[in-house]
């Protein structure tokens, strides 16, 4: 047991130096990036509803579908309903 | 000379960091929701840094992080259930322990 | 106010699964449950009638695109766009959909519930035929979430069992970690052009030559994003544990289609935005492939649950359709300045080779999650050994079952082995490049070593002698595992008729360069 959590903490330490390095290789040429100029656009409360309009019906099914799902795991049931015993062993509970 | 949106872009990445973390260190299941929202909001943050010119904000990148909140917030409707849910079967919120399905 | 015809299949799909709790709450009240699921099968139907009539309209007129009410894309407007490519997987998406809807008459009998799942199954299919069609960068996010959204909470639907419920929560977590990642590249390549609809980006990446390190950093984001639902080899772990958790109907959807979402928008923005000629992602793109191929075959062999082996056998060919892509792309970048015609008729061959795959392994994995979820409907339990010789008791079950096992394994009657042979002779299209003749050798010996399980099961399920009684399932769960048998043996026979739209798919991929 001991043995496994000085492995884990070596093995997350230096994959997260290898991270860093990885970073610090590539990300600083993401600062660079010449950004290039910007067409005029309306302001935010006309933009929105006009040119964005097709993404915001869009969002209204989204949030019905997050509340049929919130719904559906709410539900209260009666029986065990349809079973389909899965192939795996038996877990004992507390093992270690 | 550091650029407005260069420290910002900075500030992204590193909350992208921290939210990464939450979610590797498996200690709670809320923890883990917490951190996919920290990451939602990074990368919120990159899309405003890159649309900024002259003091204001691009309309295109505002209205790409409006929609990207009702997402980032359905979603976590949606996982907060299924907590629920998980919790209502085994009695803990710790992620090792969760552990049933294997090969 | 008349609907412009590249939006009709969304519109259709969308409002039903707007009006099916409504559907619901009248059946009950006349005392016919199964209103909601006509309800749900007749908009399927529609969908699928729009989608023929936008075929012909796309033949004769071209690509179509629609914006609404002039606000231009150049502005930040949200586009529509659906080419051939699109329509050929939306094809694919919608028949299936419909297929499913109607086994799940009968398969979701006993659960309550219902008009949620029905709704949640509309959404689902509204959501892929939506990545399908979009032209837009984030509207595709948008669409995706709406999927991804509908698919957990598909696969927990039988929440009073403890896996379903583990297995959605892995899924969730691992899932939008991965849509959060391309959502960096999407911005990433929003600092870079200063727009998000692909045909822009594609102008003003195709001018800026210099910059190379931020245009792999985004060709990596979104190859890892879009690659954790599409099920590539280091981020398929969430697939072994949530097929077969899920409800079969939706096994069958999610392995036979949502999967393929993912391939999908990973082809159409590495090929739209990063011309194959200067970026060379095919090299990756084929490494992934053969690892998630040899990986995944290796831990087939030893499941004895039968729904988690069909599971892992899906990661295996979903790695042969994008090492076709990768072949695709690579051939492209090594000999297009050297001989341009012969490396355009070999990419776009192997192109056509992985879309064909795409839709062979959509009808036959579909098959196989269904007949196995006759098998587990008749027996209740999904262990191998408890279901040995169960295909003899069900005749019609079982002889789909092993139309689809033969398909998969690429036996040559049966439509797999076009497509298979495809992507191997795309490999050895140019016999002086080593490289590629090392990727086609160990697809033939991947494909001959996962014939062994395919043969295996063959073995367990139809040949020994049953243990357990069972008896033919109803004809709403047999009709539609019989259509899609017949259309394997169908396109097995005459493979022109899936290849010509292939072809045509391919040559919309390829065609903007």
């Amino acid at each position: 047991m001991k043995n496994n959590n000085e492995m884990d903490k070596a093995i997350s330490a230096i994959l997260t130096l290898m991270l860093i390095a990885l970073i610090l290789t590539f990300g600083l040429s993401l600062f660079e990036i010449p950004l290039p100029s910007l067409i005029e656009k309306p302001p935010i409360e006309k933009f929105l509803w006009s040119y964005r309009g097709l993404d915001i019906l869009i969002q209204a099914f989204l949030i019905l579908a997050a509340a049929a799902a919130v719904s559906a795991l709410f539900r209260i049931e009666k029986g065990p309903g349809a079973v389909e015993e899965a192939a795996i062993e038996k877990f004992e509970e507390k093992e270690e | 000379m550091v650029e407005v949106w260069q420290a910002y872009m900075f500030c992204s990445f590193i909350l992208a960091i921290i939210g990464l973390y939450t979610i590797i260190s498996m200690r709670n299941m809320i923890r883990t929701i917490i951190g996919i929202e920290i990451i939602t909001i990074a990368v919120n943050l990159n899309f405003l840094a890159l649309g900024f010119r002259n003091g204001v904000v691009d309309s295109l990148a505002q209205s790409i992080v409006f929609t990207s909140i009702v997402i980032g917030a359905a979603v976590a409707a949606v996982a907060l259930t299924l907590v629920i849910n998980v919790y209502r079967h085994y009695g803990t919120l710790d992620l090792k322990k969760i552990r049933r399905l294997r090969w | 106010m008349v609907i412009p015809l590249v939006l009709q299949p969304i519109v259709i799909l969308l409002i039903a699964a707007g009006l099916t709790p409504l559907i619901s709450i009248l059946g009950e009240k006349i005392k016919f449950e199964k209103l909601r699921d006509l309800f749900a099968i007749l908009a399927f139907a529609l969908a699928l009638y729009a989608l023929t009539l936008l075929y012909f309209k796309i033949e004769n007129y071209g690509a179509q695109s629609f914006i609404l009410d002039n606000y231009l894309p150049i502005k930040g407007g949200v586009e529509i766009y659906a080419d051939f490519l699109s329509l050929f997987v939306a094809f694919i998406f919608c028949g299936l959909g419909f297929l499913v809807s109607i086994y799940s008459v009968k398969y979701m009998e006993v659960d309550t519930g219902l008009d949620r799942y029905y709704t949640l199954l509309l959404i689902l299919v509204a959501g892929m035929i939506g990545v399908a069609f979009s032209g837009d960068f984030f509207n595709l996010y948008v669409f995706w979430e709406m999927m991804c959204i509908a698919s957990y909470t598909l696969v927990s639907f039988r929440k009073y069992r403890w896996e379903p419920v583990e297995a959605g929560f892995k899924y969730l977590v691992m899932s939008t970690l991965g849509s959060l990642i391309a959502l960096y590249g999407i911005s990433l390549l929003y600092g870079l052009t200063g727009t998000v609809n692909f045909k822009m980006m594609k102008e003003a990446l195709s001018s800026t030559t210099n910059l190379q390190i931020p245009f792999y950093i985004v060709i990596a984001a979104i190859i890892a994003g879009f690659g954790v639902t599409a099920s590539i080899v280091p981020f398929h772990s969430w697939l072994p544990d949530a097929h077969p958790a899920a409800p079969s109907s939706i096994s069958a959807m999610l392995s036979g289609v949502v999967i393929k979402t993912g391939v999908y928008v990973l082809a159409r923005s590495l090929f739209t935005l990063f011309n194959p000629v200067n970026f060379n992602y095919g090299l990756t793109l084929m490494i992934f492939g053969i690892l998630t191929i040899t990986v995944a075959n290796f831990m087939a062999l030893m499941q004895k649950d039968i729904k988690r082996l069909l599971a892992y056998s899906s990661v295996v060919n979903i790695g042969y359709i994008i090492t076709g892509i990768g072949i695709g792309s690579y051939i492209l970048f090594e000999y297009y300045n050297s001989k341009p015609l012969a490396a355009l008729s070999a990419a776009a061959f192997a192109i056509t080779g992985a879309l064909f795959h795409l839709f062979n392994h959509a009808v036959g994995k579909g098959m196989l999650f269904l007949c196995s979820g006759c098998f587990t409907h008749e027996a209740a339990t999904r262990d191998i050994t408890s279901l040995e010789g169960i295909g003899r008791k069900m005749a019609w079950t079982g002889g789909s079952f092993s139309i689809g096992l033969l398909t998969l394994a690429g036996v040559p009657p049966f439509s797999g082995f076009w497509s298979k042979l495809f992507i191997i002779l795309a490999a050895f299209s140019f016999p002086e490049n080593n490289f590629m003749n090392t990727i086609g050798i160990i697809v033939v010996l991947n494909s001959i070593f996962a014939a062994v399980y395919y043969l295996w099961l063959l073995q367990r399920i139809m040949i020994k002698t049953p243990k357990v009684k069972a008896s033919e399932a109803s004809l709403f769960m047999v009709g539609p595992i019989i259509v899609l048998a017949v259309i394997c043996v169908l396109i097995g026979l005459m493979p022109s008729l899936i290849i010509v739209l292939a072809e045509k798919a391919a040559k919309a991929m390829l065609g903007g360069w």
